[in-house]
């Protein structure tokens, strides 16, 4: 007759807990990669998004909204434009340009009691 | 050349001729040397169209446009052509925005306005417009990038650059003043006449001295009129105009149907004139703090003047 197996009685729980280590080590684990991935998917989606649709930045999205809410004040911007650089690369927020705002012409036109003339009209 | 369609002094002689898709018209003082003078403009009207024609494939401007993000080698002019676009974009809170290229195309402006004008309507997409934050230029190696799918227009701005260019050419060359008009885009240089030159504006440039409108007297600078009532197409979805409000990539909201401004150069009289009718109701305000004169023409007709535009007489 063979010899049934005997059970440690101390070894059962220890054994199980070791268990419910591994276990826990495991999804912990898991939960790591899935949260890296996540991170990286995010990355990766933003990167293709920004290629489909360029030139949303904040900066545009602020400026269009500062456009959109327009008050009396001619151009916020032109105060705080960048210097002038007559070389180097860069982006438009940049350019070299021959003045911060729009220049007021040195004599208003005059009014003229008779009609004709060269013609100036939408085009 | 074509008979001029101004009431011309005998003491000044015109010629006027299509170029850039539109009239071009120079008026001279010394009406000896206006032979010359044409021959000075039309020169560079041609050095403006092969830099920024959106509508010639050889241009500069489709070269920019075609490069899928790459940089482009581009000439003196161009870059100039795009600095007078930038300022514009950044002067102007981006309402006049030279990124507009792929809207107005997508909207069916896609090449010379006859051939838009006379095409039957055809669908349109609404995109929304980069921005000009988007452009990049290298000004020591002569080169501009755009992101892939960002196309450029400098509708807004190029013509009133070429006027103030050839007005200033034209009176560095020749004695006397000359007065260079290009589809309404005016700009003066050298000794005006006496009381300065004539000028009528409308809503159509392409309308007669006589047409429904105001004459002033201009003697320095420039002077331009943007409208709604022109270049004006349809589509499924209704009739659209050329003036685009770069927020919603559509056909700016109609306030007023026609701007005309005066300014220092004609580049900033079309930007602000073109900017004034995009920021509809807010405009005047912005035009009077800028010190603009301009005059605002409502949908019904009734008009504003502001910043010391006259009174008719």
């Amino acid at each position: 007759m063979a010899e049934r197996p005997t059970t440690d009685p101390q070894s059962q729980p220890a054994r199980a807990q070791a268990r419910r280590d591994a276990g826990l080590k495991k999804i912990s684990r898991l939960t790591g990669w899935a949260l890296a991935g996540t991170l990286a998917l995010t990355g990766v989606i933003s990167e293709v998004a920004a290629q489909a649709r360029p030139g949303h930045t904040k900066a545009q999205a602020k400026t269009q909204t500062k456009a959109r809410h327009a008050t009396s004040t001619p151009t916020p911007s032109a105060s705080s434009s960048a210097s002038s650089s007559s070389s180097g690369t860069g982006t438009a927020q940049s350019p070299s340009d021959n003045g911060s705002a729009l220049q007021a012409p040195s004599q208003a036109p005059a009014p003229s009691s008779s009609s004709g003339g060269s013609v100036s009209g939408g085009s | 050349m074509t008979a001029p369609a101004v009431a011309v002094p005998a003491a000044q002689a015109s010629a006027s001729w299509r170029a850039l898709g539109t009239r071009a018209c120079v008026l001279v003082t010394e009406p000896a040397h206006l032979e010359d003078a044409q021959a000075i403009v039309a020169q560079l009207l041609g050095e403006i169209d092969v830099a920024c024609s959106r509508f010639r494939e050889d241009s500069e401007l489709m070269g920019v446009n075609r490069a899928g993000g790459t940089w482009t080698p581009v000439g003196a002019l161009f870059l100039d052509a795009l600095d007078a676009a930038l300022r514009a974009a950044r002067l102007t809170d981006g309402d006049v925005d030279p990124t507009i290229g792929r809207a107005l195309r997508l909207a069916g402006y896609d090449r010379d306005f006859e051939l838009v004008r006379d095409a039957p309507p055809a669908r349109v997409r609404v995109v929304t417009t980069p921005g000009w934050q988007a452009v990049e230029r290298d000004v020591s190696g002569a080169r501009v990038r755009v992101p892939p799918g960002v196309e450029l227009d400098f509708g807004a701005t190029a013509k009133a650059l070429a006027a103030d260019r050839a007005a200033a050419r034209v009176a560095a060359a020749l004695p006397g003043g000359v007065l260079v008009n290009l589809g309404g885009d005016i700009a003066v240089a050298g000794e005006a006449p006496p009381g300065g030159w004539r000028v009528r504006v409308t809503d159509d440039h392409a309308a007669g001295p006589e047409a429904p409108g105001q004459t002033v007297m201009t003697a320095c600078g420039g002077l331009a009129t943007s409208s709604t009532t022109t270049r004006r197409w349809a589509s499924p979805a209704g009739e659209l105009h050329h003036v685009f409000d770069p927020g919603t990539g559509r056909p700016a909201e109609v306030v007023w149907r026609t701007v005309s401004v005066a300014a220092a150069t004609c580049v900033d009289a079309n930007t602000a004139s073109t900017a004034a009718i995009v920021r509809g109701g807010t405009a005047p305000a912005w035009l009077e703090s800028s010190g603009l004169p301009a005059r605002l023409v409502r949908r019904d007709g009734s008009v504003l003047r502001v910043a010391g535009w006259p009174e008719p007489r």
